[in-house]
């Protein structure tokens, strides 16, 4: 009854296509990732009007749907004059939406260090660049570190949602493909497996190169 | 005693410590000079903790003068980074950085902020693990040593910046007691080997063989101050004798 | 072109479906979440059947992890019906997409949150003799969702949001209702302008109820430590 060989034909679309879908998701998370770093200072400012403001981002971008930023960005920005193609509109996007989570997740890290480590990096006398450098983010990033890799996945399911503004990453090629065959059990189980695989790769990754970073300068154990 | 005639390392005048309207130290007095040590004992709440937080200017104080090896605290940064290099200081929960290993716990603030080599660092780092005892752990990292093991490292990490003084905020109070009299033993020959420290403590066995003088404080003031003898064995004060009644039962003889 | 005005009663009508679908997935979600966390944890004292459960229940977390909720509700909406010939309805493929995704997320939340129990309680629950249920029940249950709220709290959000793919099979909630308004009147900023501050709203909401079950189950296992403190 099942039949899978009908998706041989599509097969060098399929390969093209999950490049589209790693490129969506990677460049994503990685605009995503300087992005939070870069508003993080602000977010944890002294000075109110910036911590409200990014507060004011973090909120807005974790309570509403990653799809209305998709559609704000791919129909809305076009009446102000910023069009953009469908896989530009879905970085940008998806990159807005994991900036306001990373942030959060880098601001938990920091604030997980408990306040013996500034009072003792304070009596050795150490400035901050040495306290940030070497005390505050190394600790902070191995606390971080798997939340941050769970944005990483998030980045890899969200840049589906593209299939909705025609792009034609791995979810909106199985779109086509199943409407042309009417096969859509086949082409989206199968599309529904290259994601498995997929995430299961980047955890495999991310989990290999957390323990290089850590072992570099770290407990045998940890 | 010829100490008397030179100026003291430490020297507090008058220091008072508030926390809103809550006074924590109310005036407080002390001395300490070269090859000193002094220990501050006291009931909990006391102010006592606070005082040697103040010293290296952890806690700033709102009354009162405090001079560290000639350099006024007046709450600059830069009277703090000076006599933040004349101080080191061991915590009550030790407060080691857990992703470096002792060595780099060591090093870290010698070759950070006195620029001394790696090298050197490093041979003066083995020299202060062999002297608390713990040659061949520079590679361990604080989750792989017991209590006992970290406080001694912490230490050696104080040590290590070669302080005028080193302050020691309640060192075994954190510790299994099986481990305490392993931590003791250093702070015996730092005494021995005439380092300066304040000690808070609770150890009254320690304050009586190895400080020159204790302090018994309560409630923000110091009521009481003698050397070891006197003060344990014949205090002038009430509330020194209550203090000592209460853990005469439990920790002293 | 007609007034945004005119689709009032449209919007309110698909905001009522968005809720309707959120609460079922979030009920699904939960329910998934809680039987196989508390099936799965790790723990001192179990039944022996526990560790078959618990590597049934992670292969299921593993993969539905993984997989985008969209392609879920494709997959069960248009591909389950053309292979096997029996109409499953949007509703149901939503929920049910929804639910699995979720479930796997709140099952490592449990999970997280009964393997945060100290070690020396399952000692003592087998100690009395307590069978695993009466320990999940009387001994775990309280202190797991203490841990564990905020963060399936923080899943609850994610469902309401992730109701939103459901117009991506034209399932009639307030993002598809907000397309078709759009297309209608050409308001685009405005009316995605209402659809957003309609989902932060529902969102602050349940983020709202979570405080107030938070600070409920912390003050009974606060007062219950302080009491234990004070013995």
């Amino acid at each position: 009854m099942l039949d899978f060989s009908i998706l041989i034909p599509y097969f060098r679309d399929f390969v093209q296509a999950l490049g589209l879908t790693l490129a969506l998701s990677l460049s994503g998370f990685a605009i995503s990732s300087v992005l939070a770093a870069l508003l993080l200072p602000a977010r944890m400012s002294s000075v109110a009007i910036l911590r409200r403001l990014t507060w004011l981002y973090v909120e807005v971008l974790r309570n509403i749907p990653v799809l209305l930023v998709l559609y704000v960005v791919f129909f809305a920005l076009p009446q102000i004059g910023i069009k953009t193609e469908s896989w530009v509109a879905a970085i940008v996007a998806l990159s807005f939406n994991s900036t306001a989570y990373l942030v959060e997740i880098y601001r938990g890290g920091l604030n997980s260090i408990p306040q013996g480590r500034y009072e003792a990096a304070a009596a050795l006398n150490l400035n901050s660049f040495t306290l940030w450098t070497r005390i505050l983010l190394p600790e902070a990033l191995r606390t971080a570190y798997p939340a941050i890799g769970n944005q990483l996945v998030a980045c890899v399911l969200g840049s589906s949602l593209a299939v909705l503004i025609g792009a034609g990453e791995l979810t909106g090629l199985a779109y086509m493909v199943g409407a042309s065959t009417f096969r859509y059990f086949e082409t989206f189980l199968t599309v529904a497996i290259v994601y498995i695989v997929i995430v299961q790769v980047i955890n495999f990754c991310w989990g290999k190169l957390g323990a290089q970073i850590i072992a570099r300068n770290t407990s045998r154990r940890l | 005693m010829s100490e008397m005639l030179k100026t003291p390392v430490v020297s507090l005048k008058g220091v008072i410590k508030k926390y809103g309207s809550v006074v924590a130290v109310n005036g407080v007095d002390l001395e300490v000079f070269e090859s000193q040590t002094v220990a501050i004992i006291g009931p909990s709440g006391s102010g006592k903790s606070t005082v040697i937080r103040t010293i290296n200017g952890l806690e700033s104080h709102d009354g009162g003068e405090i001079v560290v090896n000639g350099v006024t605290l007046d709450g600059s940064k830069s009277s703090i980074r000076d006599v933040r290099n004349d101080v080191g200081m061991v915590f009550q929960q030790f407060n080691l950085f857990p992703y470096m290993s002792a060595l780099d716990n060591i090093t870290l603030a010698p070759r950070r902020r006195q620029g001394v080599s790696r090298l050197d660092a490093e041979a003066h780092g083995m020299e202060l693990l062999e002297k608390v005892g713990l040659k061949g752990f520079e590679s361990r990292y604080p989750s792989e040593l017991s209590g006992g093991q970290q406080q001694r490292v912490a230490i050696a990490r104080g040590l290590a910046t070669k302080p005028k003084v080193m302050l020691f905020d309640e060192p075994t109070s954190a510790l299994d007691p099986e481990v305490v009299q392993d931590v003791l033993g250093v702070m015996k020959d730092l005494a021995h080997d005439g380092v300066t420290m304040i000690v808070v403590t609770h150890e009254l066995t320690f304050a009586a063989q190895v400080a020159n003088s204790i302090v018994f404080m309560d409630a923000g003031v110091v009521v009481e101050q003698g050397d070891g003898d006197s003060l344990l064995r014949n205090p002038q004060h009430k509330r020194t004798i209550r203090f000592l009644s209460s853990l005469n039962a439990s920790s002293f003889d | 072109m007609t007034s945004v005005i005119d689709y009032t009663e449209l919007f309110l009508t698909a905001v009522v479906y968005t809720i309707a679908l959120s609460v079922m997935s979030i009920i699904g979600g939960t329910l998934v979440g809680v039987v196989f966390g508390f099936l799965s944890a790790r723990r001192l004292e179990a039944p022996h059947w526990f560790r078959a459960a618990r590597v049934f229940i992670d292969i299921y977390v593993r993969i539905f992890r993984s997989v985008p909720p969209l392609v879920l509700m494709f997959l069960l909406y248009f591909g389950v019906s053309a292979a096997m010939n029996l109409s499953i309805s949007m509703t149901a493929a939503v929920v049910l997409a929804l639910t699995l995704f979720v479930g796997a997320y709140q099952s490592e939340n449990i999970r997280a949150g009964v393997e945060s129990v100290p070690r020396g309680q399952a000692e003592a629950s087998a100690a009395l003799g307590l069978g695993i249920f009466s320990r999940m029940r009387y001994v775990e249950a309280r202190p797991t969702f203490a841990v564990a709220l905020p963060s399936m709290v923080g899943q609850w959000v994610v469902t309401i949001k992730d109701t939103s793919l459901a117009s991506g099979i034209g399932v009639v909630e307030a993002t598809t209702i907000a397309l078709t308004v759009r297309q209608a009147t050409g308001e685009t900023w405005l009316v995605f302008l209402v659809l957003g501050v309609t989902y932060f709203l529902i969102n602050r909401g349940v983020a709202l109820l979570g405080s107030v079950l938070e600070k409920r189950i912390s003050r009974s296992t606060s007062r219950a430590q302080s009491r234990a403190a004070l013995v």
